[in-house]
């Protein structure tokens, strides 16, 4: 096994070769992906952490056996949050509940990016979007969430969330468009009613 | 749990003996998947070279004689059974090439773009190689159900009230009349003084023809042009929609 300095500086796609010479290795990918992956399951799917960590378990689990598979054209995060993807969807379609929904804590610049993207100018909504933006998010269809998680919690490229979605980049400019008008639209929905 | 996450993946991998599955695994499914997605794709290749097959041999210079309109013609004459098989192979060509580790990247309307472009491609170079022509054949000779699903091609020769007649000759021709029978099996006695005759025809007691001309009585038929009825002369192969009626001959 390399040493943790040596591991620090390794990238993604080496720790891969490494670890298919050495399973003991796989140890620092988990490692490098275990706290943003758990935290991008709840945030996606409004799983308890006991059910996250039970997801992320799976997912590991699924990547180790799929290391063989791994495709040097993407990046590597791209397609281990690929798997995380398909794990989550896997598991709500046996469990079918619409599970309350958890986004962690947000820093100010991804709320104040969030804000500005979306366009939103009335300070009373943008104080609502900081205070509620776990409950607009809740209210939105899986699809939608998902790809505002992905882009502005996140913050991964439109490349990035073709190859996590596998889907092409047009149609993920199209989703997240109508994602925004959604969230958009929720957020006002709730601000007048709150 | 969070904190032992990664080292219980560890040690699930190592007490389970967990292994990475092989590369060939992975590498046997892509390449059977690019496999489906080539052979899909040149049998809707075959489908198009029938198709183009079928239009060609159309009668389209009689499309205001056999029906209403122009559109109507289509309508009737249309290979709907190898539009049909185009189309469907053409969607199993997408779900297959949609499968295929990087298919995802491209947007439906690219890739459907690319599959007709492509059958289009092979059914011209298939249609030019005559395999439009054998494949119409060898449907004919081993499905039962292909000449009555291609019927619908014949009956516009059975309109002779609309001047359009097809059938075999079954007498000698004498002072310009002969006897038919019709694709329906009905005896017409057919005149043919001034008619056209193809030149690549003789009129002669079997010859399959096709008359345009004008129904004279209910069982006699002033010809205007006979053509063959078969098409370009090949004698295992004859003209697409037309052999029901010579099945019984062969």
């Amino acid at each position: 096994m390399i040493n943790n300095q040596n591991f620090n500086k390794k990238i993604d796609s080496e720790l891969v070769v490494l670890t298919l010479a050495d399973q003991d290795n796989f140890l620092y990918l988990t490692k490098r992906y275990e706290n943003r992956l758990l935290r991008y399951i709840k945030r996606i799917s409004g799983f308890n952490q006991e059910e996250a960590e039970d997801i992320l378990q799976d997912t590991f689990i699924k990547v180790y056996q799929n290391l063989n598979n791994f495709d040097d054209s993407l990046k590597f995060s791209s397609w281990i949050y690929r798997i995380t993807h398909n794990q989550v969807i896997s598991h709500h379609r046996k469990i079918k509940a619409r599970p309350e929904y958890y986004s962690g804590q947000l820093n100010e610049e991804i709320l104040h990016n969030l804000a500005s993207d979306l366009d939103i100018a009335k300070e009373v909504d943008k104080q609502y979007l900081h205070q509620n933006i776990n409950k607009i998010l809740a209210n939105l269809d899986f699809k939608y969430r998902e790809i505002l998680v992905l882009r502005f919690l996140e913050e991964r490229g439109y490349k990035e969330i073709s190859d996590i979605l596998k889907k092409p980049a047009g149609t993920v400019a199209t989703l997240l468009n109508r994602a925004k008008k959604r969230f958009t639209d929720e957020l006002i929905r709730q601000n007048i009613n709150f | 749990m969070s904190k032992n996450l990664s080292q219980s993946v560890q040690e699930i991998i190592k007490d389970k003996k967990i292994e990475p599955r092989p590369k060939w695994e992975f590498k046997f499914k892509e390449y059977t998947v690019w496999l489906g997605a080539f052979s899909f794709a040149i049998i809707g290749g075959l489908a198009m070279a029938v198709i183009i097959y079928m239009l060609k041999n159309n009668d389209w210079d009689l499309s205001k004689q056999a029906s209403h309109s122009f559109l109507g013609f289509i309508f009737i004459t249309l290979p709907y059974f190898w539009i049909l098989l185009l189309v469907l192979f053409s969607l199993f060509t997408y779900y297959n090439f949609e499968h295929t580790k990087r298919g995802y990247r491209y947007g439906l309307s690219y890739i459907l773009l690319g599959i007709i472009l492509i059958s289009l491609f092979l059914g011209i170079v298939f249609y030019n190689i005559g395999l439009g022509r054998v494949m119409d054949n060898i449907f004919f000779n081993r499905m039962p159900f292909y000449e009555k699903i291609m019927s619908h091609r014949q009956n516009i020769w059975l309109k002779p009230n609309q001047g359009l007649l097809a059938g075999k000759i079954i007498s000698e021709v004498i002072n310009d009349e002969f006897e038919l029978s019709g694709l329906d099996r009905k005896i017409w006695l057919i005149r043919k003084s001034k008619a056209f005759v193809s030149p690549i025809i003789i009129l002669k007691l079997g010859e399959p023809i096709k008359i345009i001309g004008e129904q004279i009585d209910n069982n006699i038929f002033q010809a205007k042009e006979i053509r063959p009825l078969l098409g370009p002369r090949h004698p295992s192969l004859p003209r697409p929609g037309m052999r029901m009626f010579f099945q019984d001959e062969r």
